[in-house]
């Protein structure tokens, strides 16, 4: 369920192709992709924070949480209490934010090849949230 | 002064004395006697529950026809929309019982008495004076210089039962709650109200749901809707009916250059 932080981790680690530990991208900052993907949010849709536009929902999970031993010892992250944070947005507006964290995940990556994903999943984002098709810097079809 | 009152007298106004007492029936707990009914029992506050299907019927309604929209700019649009409806059409009123006291003036009135004629549930908020009649439905003449204080032309020299007819508005929700309106209103005028809020969320720019033309053309259908409750509302729903008074010379109450008095209950 996309409802908590670690409904959309989840997914995002599946789409990023990155479920097994150790994670190549660490938790703390998939974290800090989802407040960063709430704080555009704000921006784009400020009408889906009504009631927190004077305070955007944030979550911490500090690096020396990542793979720490917890309760049984399987280093995941599930025991964070973060984990379980409610992220509260409209139902129909959570995919956006998987595409978003991924986008701010990719962007970080030092591998060219994903430049071109990380814009294309940044259009997701943003085309869901305002269901306009955003073209701009988008590449010409090939012919 | 056991008995709540539903009026609280202004600062320079009487205190103590008895409960409200109208239509012969005495006793703030029990209801006015409808149509012949003598000694009908009101029902207790809090008893009264206000209705949600209604509201969710609209709320639903937005949420499918205006993909992309967000439940929260719903929630906001509603509230305008029911703002402007009741502001303009003044077709939520309630008749709020109580004891004009000699002497005194102003007068505190308070919505969403269980004793009340008309609309008392929801709440909601008082906007203006529609009139106040006794219960021999002569009129006292009356104004709001500021909603919700009452204040006479001339105080009484008896203690008076009354009714006190306020025009009322939605109340702003708490938190997430939808705005709580009479659930008839939007029976009655279901396709209005929704024309105005889908409306005003499509006049709204860069937005998924924008639309220029039909939101102009919803608010347009919408205005019409207010416009059939303003005059229905003068006519207090009756078919065929105009404001109607006696000649002039019957009234025993004059309202010459002052505010709302009213002779009767069908006109103010």
């Amino acid at each position: 369920m996309f409802d908590t932080v670690g409904g959309y981790i989840r997914d995002v680690r599946t789409v990023l192709q990155d479920r097994v530990i150790p994670y190549r991208y660490s938790t703390h900052s998939l974290v800090r992709a989802l407040n960063m993907a709430l704080m555009d949010a704000r921006r784009i849709r400020p009408d889906l924070f009504i009631g927190y536009l004077d305070a955007v929902p944030q979550f911490y999970w500090s690096n020396a949480e990542d793979g720490a031993a917890n309760e049984d010892g399987d280093a995941d992250d599930d025991d964070n209490p973060t984990w379980q944070e409610y992220v509260p947005m409209d139902l129909q507006f959570r995919p956006a934010f998987v595409a978003g964290i991924v986008s701010y995940a990719l962007t970080r990556d030092q591998e060219d090849i994903e430049d071109e994903r990380a814009t294309g999943f940044m259009k997701t984002f943003i085309n869901t949230l305002t269901g306009v098709d955003v073209t701009k810097g988008k590449q010409p079809p090939k012919v | 002064m056991d008995e709540p009152r539903y009026w609280q007298p202004g600062p320079s106004g009487a205190t103590g004395g008895p409960g409200v007492e109208f239509l012969g029936v005495t006793g703030a707990a029990t209801g006015p006697a409808f149509f012949g009914v003598t000694g009908a029992t009101g029902p207790t506050a809090g008893t009264v529950q206000s209705q949600k299907t209604h509201r969710q019927y609209l709320y639903d309604r937005a949420r499918v026809e205006l993909a992309g929209v967000s439940d929260g700019m719903i929630r906001l649009v509603m509230f305008d929309v029911f703002h402007e409806f009741f502001n303009d059409s003044s077709l939520w009123l309630e008749a709020i019982p109580g004891q004009v006291m000699p002497g005194v003036k102003y007068y505190y009135l308070v919505p969403g008495q269980p004793q009340s004629m008309g609309d008392n549930v929801p709440e909601g908020r008082i906007i203006g004076l529609a009139g106040i009649v006794q219960a021999n439905h002569f009129g006292i003449s009356a104004d709001m210089p500021e909603p919700p204080v009452m204040r006479l032309q001339f105080a009484q020299s008896n203690e008076v039962s009354v009714w006190a007819t306020v025009i009322k508005s939605v109340k702003i929700p708490h938190n997430n709650e939808l705005p709580d309106v009479p659930y008839w209103v939007v029976n009655t005028y279901e396709p209005y109200i929704l024309a105005g809020i889908k409306g005003m969320l499509q006049l709204q720019t860069d937005k998924p749901y924008s639309d220029q033309k039909m939101g102009q053309l919803n608010y347009q259908r919408f205005r019409q809707g207010v416009n059939i409750g303003r005059v229905r509302a003068m006519c207090r729903n009756s078919w065929g009916g105009q404001a109607w008074a006696y000649p002039q010379q019957f009234r025993t109450a004059s309202q010459r250059g002052w505010g709302v008095a009213i002779g009767n209950n069908r006109m103010f």
